[in-house]
Protein backbone atom coordinates (compact mmCIF):
# COMPACT_ATOMS: atom_id res chain seq x y z
CA UNK A 1 0.00 0.00 0.00
CA UNK A 2 2.72 2.44 0.93
CA UNK A 3 5.77 3.65 -0.84
CA UNK A 4 9.02 2.29 0.53
CA UNK A 5 11.48 4.18 -1.66
CA UNK A 6 14.38 5.60 0.31
CA UNK A 7 15.17 9.24 -0.47
CA UNK A 8 18.75 10.54 -0.53
CA UNK A 9 18.05 12.47 2.68
CA UNK A 10 16.71 9.36 4.33
CA UNK A 11 19.72 7.36 3.24
CA UNK A 12 22.10 10.00 4.58
CA UNK A 13 20.24 10.05 7.89
CA UNK A 14 20.43 6.27 8.10
CA UNK A 15 24.14 6.53 7.51
CA UNK A 16 24.35 9.06 10.32
CA UNK A 17 22.55 6.67 12.66
CA UNK A 18 25.01 3.93 11.75
CA UNK A 19 27.79 6.31 12.79
CA UNK A 20 25.94 7.21 15.98
CA UNK A 21 25.82 3.50 16.75
CA UNK A 22 29.63 3.66 16.62
CA UNK A 23 29.49 6.52 19.18
CA UNK A 24 30.32 9.21 16.62
CA UNK A 25 29.57 12.53 18.34
CA UNK A 26 29.55 14.56 15.10
CA UNK A 27 26.96 12.28 13.54
CA UNK A 28 24.91 12.54 16.70
CA UNK A 29 24.94 16.33 16.45
CA UNK A 30 23.86 16.14 12.81
CA UNK A 31 20.96 13.82 13.58
CA UNK A 32 19.95 16.05 16.47
CA UNK A 33 19.96 19.17 14.29
CA UNK A 34 18.00 17.40 11.57
CA UNK A 35 15.18 16.20 13.80
CA UNK A 36 15.23 18.15 17.07
CA UNK A 37 12.67 20.76 16.09
CA UNK A 38 10.24 18.26 14.61
CA UNK A 39 10.49 15.87 17.55
CA UNK A 40 10.25 18.69 20.09
CA UNK A 41 7.07 20.02 18.48
CA UNK A 42 5.58 16.53 18.48
CA UNK A 43 6.28 16.19 22.22
CA UNK A 44 5.31 19.76 23.11
CA UNK A 45 1.98 19.34 21.39
CA UNK A 46 1.11 16.52 23.74
CA UNK A 47 2.59 17.87 26.96
CA UNK A 48 1.81 21.54 26.36
CA UNK A 49 4.73 22.39 28.62
CA UNK A 50 8.03 23.49 27.07
CA UNK A 51 10.05 22.57 30.18
CA UNK A 52 8.78 19.04 30.21
CA UNK A 53 8.96 18.77 26.45
CA UNK A 54 12.62 19.80 26.58
CA UNK A 55 13.25 17.15 29.24
CA UNK A 56 11.56 14.47 27.19
CA UNK A 57 13.42 15.56 24.05
CA UNK A 58 16.67 15.27 25.99
CA UNK A 59 15.79 11.72 27.02
CA UNK A 60 14.75 10.82 23.48
CA UNK A 61 18.14 11.76 22.11
CA UNK A 62 19.95 10.04 24.96
CA UNK A 63 18.05 6.94 23.85
CA UNK A 64 19.12 7.60 20.28
CA UNK A 65 22.73 7.65 21.41
CA UNK A 66 22.35 4.44 23.39
CA UNK A 67 20.19 2.46 20.99
CA UNK A 68 21.12 3.65 17.50
CA UNK A 69 22.42 0.16 16.80
CA UNK A 70 18.87 -1.11 17.22
CA UNK A 71 17.58 0.95 14.31
CA UNK A 72 16.64 -1.80 11.92
CA UNK A 73 16.36 0.36 8.78
CA UNK A 74 12.96 -1.18 8.11
CA UNK A 75 11.35 2.13 8.93
CA UNK A 76 12.20 5.73 8.28
CA UNK A 77 14.51 7.48 10.71
CA UNK A 78 11.74 9.96 11.53
CA UNK A 79 9.35 7.11 12.32
CA UNK A 80 11.86 5.52 14.65
CA UNK A 81 12.53 8.82 16.41
CA UNK A 82 8.86 9.74 16.72
CA UNK A 83 8.19 6.28 18.14
CA UNK A 84 10.75 6.83 20.89
CA UNK A 85 9.30 10.30 21.50
CA UNK A 86 5.76 8.98 21.61
CA UNK A 87 6.60 6.31 24.19
CA UNK A 88 8.51 8.71 26.42
CA UNK A 89 5.78 11.31 26.15
CA UNK A 90 3.10 8.80 27.06
CA UNK A 91 5.20 7.64 30.01
CA UNK A 92 5.42 11.25 31.17
CA UNK A 93 1.70 11.77 30.76
CA UNK A 94 0.93 8.58 32.67
CA UNK A 95 3.12 9.73 35.54
CA UNK A 96 1.30 13.05 35.64
CA UNK A 97 -2.14 11.55 35.34
CA UNK A 98 -2.61 7.78 35.58
CA UNK A 99 -5.99 8.00 33.89
CA UNK A 100 -4.37 9.27 30.71
CA UNK A 101 -4.23 6.20 28.60
CA UNK A 102 -5.04 5.02 25.18
CA UNK A 103 -8.54 4.32 24.11
CA UNK A 104 -10.05 4.58 20.72
CA UNK A 105 -12.23 7.49 21.60
CA UNK A 106 -14.55 6.59 18.78
CA UNK A 107 -17.63 6.98 20.93
CA UNK A 108 -16.89 10.67 21.31
CA UNK A 109 -18.20 11.56 17.92
CA UNK A 110 -21.18 13.80 17.99
CA UNK A 111 -24.06 12.37 16.01
CA UNK A 112 -24.87 14.61 13.13
CA UNK A 113 -25.60 14.46 9.47
CA UNK A 114 -22.66 13.94 7.23
CA UNK A 115 -21.78 17.21 5.60
CA UNK A 116 -20.82 17.61 2.00
CA UNK A 117 -17.08 17.50 1.58
CA UNK A 118 -17.31 20.19 -1.04
CA UNK A 119 -19.03 22.56 1.36
CA UNK A 120 -16.29 22.14 3.92
CA UNK A 121 -13.24 22.84 1.82
CA UNK A 122 -13.04 26.51 2.70
CA UNK A 123 -13.56 26.10 6.43
CA UNK A 124 -11.12 23.18 6.52
CA UNK A 125 -8.31 25.51 5.52
CA UNK A 126 -8.94 27.96 8.32
CA UNK A 127 -6.42 27.33 11.07
CA UNK A 128 -8.62 28.64 13.88
CA UNK A 129 -11.55 26.46 12.91
CA UNK A 130 -9.38 23.40 12.47
CA UNK A 131 -7.64 24.02 15.79
CA UNK A 132 -11.00 24.26 17.53
CA UNK A 133 -12.07 20.95 16.02
CA UNK A 134 -8.73 19.26 16.69
CA UNK A 135 -9.17 20.19 20.34
CA UNK A 136 -12.47 18.30 20.35
CA UNK A 137 -10.84 15.05 19.27
CA UNK A 138 -9.69 12.45 21.72
CA UNK A 139 -5.95 12.46 22.37
CA UNK A 140 -5.63 9.24 20.39
CA UNK A 141 -7.46 10.60 17.38
CA UNK A 142 -5.55 13.87 17.49
CA UNK A 143 -2.27 11.99 17.56
CA UNK A 144 -3.06 9.99 14.42
CA UNK A 145 -4.37 13.09 12.64
CA UNK A 146 -1.17 14.93 13.44
CA UNK A 147 0.94 11.99 12.32
CA UNK A 148 -1.02 11.57 9.09
CA UNK A 149 -1.57 15.16 8.06
CA UNK A 150 1.26 17.06 9.74
CA UNK A 151 4.06 14.54 9.93
CA UNK A 152 2.80 12.92 6.70
CA UNK A 153 3.39 9.35 7.79
CA UNK A 154 1.87 6.22 6.28
CA UNK A 155 -0.44 4.01 8.33
CA UNK A 156 2.38 1.52 8.78
CA UNK A 157 4.67 4.23 10.10
CA UNK A 158 1.99 5.64 12.39
CA UNK A 159 1.37 2.12 13.69
CA UNK A 160 5.04 1.81 14.49
CA UNK A 161 5.15 5.18 16.22
CA UNK A 162 2.19 4.55 18.50
CA UNK A 163 2.74 0.81 18.86
CA UNK A 164 -0.69 -0.20 17.64
CA UNK A 165 -1.81 -2.40 14.73
CA UNK A 166 -2.14 -0.76 11.34
CA UNK A 167 -5.86 -1.60 11.31
CA UNK A 168 -6.34 0.36 14.52
CA UNK A 169 -4.59 3.32 12.96
CA UNK A 170 -6.82 3.20 9.88
CA UNK A 171 -9.90 3.09 12.06
CA UNK A 172 -8.71 5.97 14.22
CA UNK A 173 -7.89 8.15 11.22
CA UNK A 174 -11.24 7.30 9.64
CA UNK A 175 -13.23 8.23 12.73
CA UNK A 176 -11.10 11.28 13.42
CA UNK A 177 -11.76 12.51 9.91
CA UNK A 178 -15.49 11.98 10.35
CA UNK A 179 -15.43 13.84 13.65
CA UNK A 180 -13.51 16.73 12.11
CA UNK A 181 -15.98 16.90 9.26
CA UNK A 182 -18.92 17.09 11.60
CA UNK A 183 -17.26 19.64 13.81
CA UNK A 184 -16.33 21.80 10.83
CA UNK A 185 -19.87 21.52 9.50
CA UNK A 186 -21.21 22.82 12.80
CA UNK A 187 -18.72 25.68 12.71
CA UNK A 188 -19.75 26.46 9.15
CA UNK A 189 -23.44 26.51 10.07
CA UNK A 190 -22.72 28.72 13.07
CA UNK A 191 -20.87 31.27 11.00
CA UNK A 192 -23.46 31.27 8.20
CA UNK B 1 -32.24 13.82 7.88
CA UNK B 2 -30.74 10.81 6.27
CA UNK B 3 -27.13 9.78 6.22
CA UNK B 4 -25.57 10.02 2.80
CA UNK B 5 -23.58 7.07 1.62
CA UNK B 6 -20.62 8.12 -0.46
CA UNK B 7 -20.36 6.30 -3.76
CA UNK B 8 -17.00 4.82 -2.89
CA UNK B 9 -16.34 2.15 -0.36
CA UNK B 10 -14.61 2.33 2.99
CA UNK B 11 -11.46 0.70 1.69
CA UNK B 12 -11.01 3.52 -0.80
CA UNK B 13 -11.93 6.13 1.80
CA UNK B 14 -9.26 4.80 4.14
CA UNK B 15 -6.64 5.19 1.43
CA UNK B 16 -7.41 8.85 0.87
CA UNK B 17 -5.40 10.32 3.76
CA UNK B 18 -2.35 8.55 2.36
CA UNK B 19 -3.21 9.72 -1.15
CA UNK B 20 -3.23 13.27 0.19
CA UNK B 21 -0.09 13.01 2.31
CA UNK B 22 1.91 11.38 -0.46
CA UNK B 23 2.64 8.05 1.18
CA UNK B 24 0.31 5.91 -0.89
CA UNK B 25 1.91 3.27 -3.09
CA UNK B 26 1.93 3.76 -6.84
CA UNK B 27 -0.63 1.04 -7.63
CA UNK B 28 -3.19 2.39 -5.18
CA UNK B 29 -2.50 5.93 -6.32
CA UNK B 30 -3.21 5.02 -9.94
CA UNK B 31 -6.35 3.22 -8.81
CA UNK B 32 -7.64 6.30 -7.03
CA UNK B 33 -6.62 8.59 -9.89
CA UNK B 34 -8.76 6.47 -12.21
CA UNK B 35 -11.75 6.47 -9.85
CA UNK B 36 -11.39 10.17 -9.16
CA UNK B 37 -11.70 11.03 -12.83
CA UNK B 38 -15.19 9.60 -12.98
CA UNK B 39 -16.45 10.23 -9.46
CA UNK B 40 -17.22 13.78 -8.38
CA UNK B 41 -17.87 12.79 -4.76
CA UNK B 42 -14.48 11.14 -4.51
CA UNK B 43 -12.87 14.17 -6.09
CA UNK B 44 -14.61 16.43 -3.56
CA UNK B 45 -13.53 14.21 -0.70
CA UNK B 46 -9.91 14.44 -1.84
CA UNK B 47 -10.21 18.21 -2.16
CA UNK B 48 -11.63 18.35 1.37
CA UNK B 49 -8.85 16.19 2.78
CA UNK B 50 -6.20 18.27 1.02
CA UNK B 51 -7.75 21.41 2.52
CA UNK B 52 -7.91 19.72 5.90
CA UNK B 53 -4.24 18.78 5.69
CA UNK B 54 -3.39 22.41 4.97
CA UNK B 55 -5.65 23.49 7.83
CA UNK B 56 -4.02 21.04 10.24
CA UNK B 57 -0.57 22.26 9.25
CA UNK B 58 -1.62 25.89 9.67
CA UNK B 59 -3.21 25.15 13.05
CA UNK B 60 -0.19 23.23 14.26
CA UNK B 61 2.27 25.81 12.95
CA UNK B 62 0.38 28.59 14.71
CA UNK B 63 1.00 26.74 17.94
CA UNK B 64 4.74 26.56 17.30
CA UNK B 65 5.70 29.78 19.01
CA UNK B 66 7.44 27.88 21.78
CA UNK B 67 11.00 27.50 20.65
CA UNK B 68 12.71 24.18 20.77
CA UNK B 69 15.89 23.84 22.87
CA UNK B 70 17.99 23.98 19.70
CA UNK B 71 21.73 24.27 20.14
CA UNK B 72 21.40 24.60 23.89
CA UNK B 73 19.68 21.24 24.01
CA UNK B 74 22.50 19.76 21.96
CA UNK B 75 25.11 21.19 24.30
CA UNK B 76 23.21 19.77 27.26
CA UNK B 77 23.22 16.36 25.62
CA UNK B 78 26.88 16.60 24.70
CA UNK B 79 27.73 17.53 28.27
CA UNK B 80 25.87 14.54 29.60
CA UNK B 81 27.44 12.19 27.07
CA UNK B 82 30.91 13.45 27.94
CA UNK B 83 30.17 12.94 31.60
CA UNK B 84 29.00 9.43 30.84
CA UNK B 85 32.16 8.79 28.85
CA UNK B 86 34.27 10.09 31.73
CA UNK B 87 32.32 8.02 34.19
CA UNK B 88 32.62 4.93 32.03
CA UNK B 89 36.35 5.56 31.81
CA UNK B 90 36.59 5.85 35.58
CA UNK B 91 34.53 2.71 36.04
CA UNK B 92 36.73 0.78 33.66
CA UNK B 93 39.93 2.03 35.26
CA UNK B 94 41.37 -0.29 37.87
CA UNK B 95 41.36 0.96 41.43
CA UNK B 96 39.16 3.94 40.64
CA UNK B 97 39.70 6.80 43.03
CA UNK B 98 36.12 6.89 44.22
CA UNK B 99 33.23 4.50 43.91
CA UNK B 100 30.21 5.58 41.87
CA UNK B 101 26.64 5.23 42.96
CA UNK B 102 23.95 5.28 40.30
CA UNK B 103 21.17 7.76 40.85
CA UNK B 104 18.51 8.25 38.14
CA UNK B 105 20.75 6.83 35.46
CA UNK B 106 23.88 8.73 36.41
CA UNK B 107 26.54 8.66 39.05
CA UNK B 108 26.50 11.03 41.97
CA UNK B 109 30.05 11.98 41.10
CA UNK B 110 28.93 13.43 37.80
CA UNK B 111 27.75 16.63 39.43
CA UNK B 112 31.26 17.95 39.85
CA UNK B 113 32.11 17.01 36.29
CA UNK B 114 28.97 18.66 34.98
CA UNK B 115 29.78 21.81 36.87
CA UNK B 116 33.26 22.05 35.42
CA UNK B 117 32.11 21.20 31.90
CA UNK B 118 29.24 23.63 32.18
CA UNK B 119 31.67 26.41 32.93
CA UNK B 120 33.76 25.61 29.87
CA UNK B 121 30.72 25.32 27.63
CA UNK B 122 29.16 28.45 29.04
CA UNK B 123 32.30 30.33 28.11
CA UNK B 124 32.26 28.83 24.66
CA UNK B 125 28.67 29.82 24.15
CA UNK B 126 29.59 33.42 24.80
CA UNK B 127 27.10 35.02 27.13
CA UNK B 128 27.04 38.18 25.10
CA UNK B 129 26.15 40.81 27.63
CA UNK B 130 27.84 39.32 30.61
CA UNK B 131 31.28 39.30 32.08
CA UNK B 132 32.55 36.34 33.97
CA UNK B 133 33.63 37.26 37.46
CA UNK B 134 34.93 34.55 39.72
CA UNK B 135 34.02 30.94 39.04
CA UNK B 136 30.38 30.63 38.03
CA UNK B 137 29.13 34.06 38.99
CA UNK B 138 27.97 36.23 36.11
CA UNK B 139 27.33 39.93 36.38
CA UNK B 140 25.45 42.00 33.83
CA UNK B 141 27.68 44.05 31.57
CA UNK B 142 26.23 47.22 33.03
CA UNK B 143 27.50 46.30 36.48
CA UNK B 144 25.88 44.83 39.56
CA UNK B 145 22.82 47.00 40.22
CA UNK B 146 21.23 44.57 42.62
CA UNK B 147 21.86 46.67 45.72
CA UNK B 148 19.74 49.46 44.27
CA UNK B 149 16.66 47.39 43.56
CA UNK B 150 13.72 45.97 45.41
CA UNK B 151 12.77 42.53 44.27
CA UNK B 152 9.24 43.54 43.27
CA UNK B 153 9.08 43.32 39.48
CA UNK B 154 12.83 42.76 39.16
CA UNK B 155 13.79 40.67 36.16
CA UNK B 156 16.56 38.14 36.09
CA UNK B 157 18.14 35.96 33.47
CA UNK B 158 18.53 32.33 34.45
CA UNK B 159 20.20 29.35 32.88
CA UNK B 160 19.29 26.08 34.47
CA UNK B 161 21.66 23.17 34.87
CA UNK B 162 21.53 20.58 32.15
CA UNK B 163 20.61 17.88 34.63
CA UNK B 164 17.87 19.89 36.36
CA UNK B 165 14.47 18.32 35.84
CA UNK B 166 11.29 20.19 35.06
CA UNK B 167 10.12 19.40 38.60
CA UNK B 168 13.35 20.82 40.10
CA UNK B 169 12.91 24.02 38.13
CA UNK B 170 9.24 24.38 38.92
CA UNK B 171 9.85 23.85 42.64
CA UNK B 172 12.64 26.41 42.69
CA UNK B 173 10.61 29.02 40.83
CA UNK B 174 7.69 28.55 43.19
CA UNK B 175 9.81 28.68 46.32
CA UNK B 176 11.57 31.85 45.18
CA UNK B 177 8.41 33.52 43.92
CA UNK B 178 9.57 33.74 40.32
CA UNK B 179 7.60 33.62 37.13
CA UNK B 180 9.01 32.90 33.71
CA UNK B 181 8.45 35.83 31.40
CA UNK B 182 10.18 34.48 28.33
CA UNK B 183 12.60 31.87 27.14
CA UNK B 184 14.44 29.80 26.59
CA UNK B 185 16.55 31.83 24.18
CA UNK B 186 18.88 30.14 21.76
CA UNK B 187 21.45 30.15 24.55
CA UNK B 188 19.01 28.74 27.05
CA UNK B 189 18.36 31.96 28.92
CA UNK B 190 15.07 32.34 30.72
CA UNK B 191 13.84 35.74 31.81
CA UNK B 192 12.00 35.59 35.10
CA UNK B 193 10.17 38.23 37.12
CA UNK B 194 10.19 38.31 40.90
CA UNK B 195 6.96 38.68 42.84
CA UNK B 196 6.24 41.26 45.51
CA UNK B 197 7.71 39.49 48.53
CA UNK B 198 9.81 41.38 51.01
CA UNK B 199 13.50 41.63 50.39
CA UNK B 200 15.85 42.99 47.82
CA UNK B 201 17.26 41.62 44.65
CA UNK B 202 20.60 40.98 46.30
CA UNK B 203 19.06 38.45 48.65
CA UNK B 204 17.24 36.82 45.78
CA UNK B 205 20.41 36.57 43.71
CA UNK B 206 22.26 35.04 46.65
CA UNK B 207 19.49 32.56 47.19
CA UNK B 208 19.51 31.51 43.56
CA UNK B 209 23.29 31.31 43.44
CA UNK B 210 23.13 29.00 46.42
CA UNK B 211 20.98 26.64 44.35
CA UNK B 212 23.81 25.34 42.22
CA UNK B 213 21.98 22.04 41.98
CA UNK B 214 19.42 23.66 39.68
CA UNK B 215 20.77 27.03 38.56
CA UNK B 216 23.79 27.25 36.33
CA UNK B 217 23.86 31.02 35.88
CA UNK B 218 21.87 33.94 37.19
CA UNK B 219 22.14 37.60 36.26
CA UNK B 220 20.13 40.72 36.76
CA UNK B 221 18.44 41.94 33.60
Amino acid sequence: MTRQAVSPDEESHRALLRRVAQQDHEAFAEIYRAYEGRVFRFIQKKLNDPFEAADVLHNVFLDVWRTAANFGEKSRVSTWLLGIAFNKTMDRLRKKSPVTDLDDGEGREVASDDPSALDLIEVAEEAAEVRHCLDKLSAEQRTVVELAFYQELSYADIAQVIGRPEGTVKTRVFHAKQSLKRCLARRLRRSA
Amino acid sequence: MTRRTPPFDREIEELLPLYVNGTLGDADRRRIDALRAENAELDAEIAFLSALARGVKAAEDNDREVRSPGELGLRRLQRELRVQDETAGQTRAPRAASPTVSVKGGPVGRLALVASLALVIGLGAGMLTMNLVQSDRFIAAGGDRSAELERRGARLHLVFRSDATAADIETLLRSEGLEIVSGPSALGLYTVAADARDGGVQALLQSLRARGDVVEQVTLE
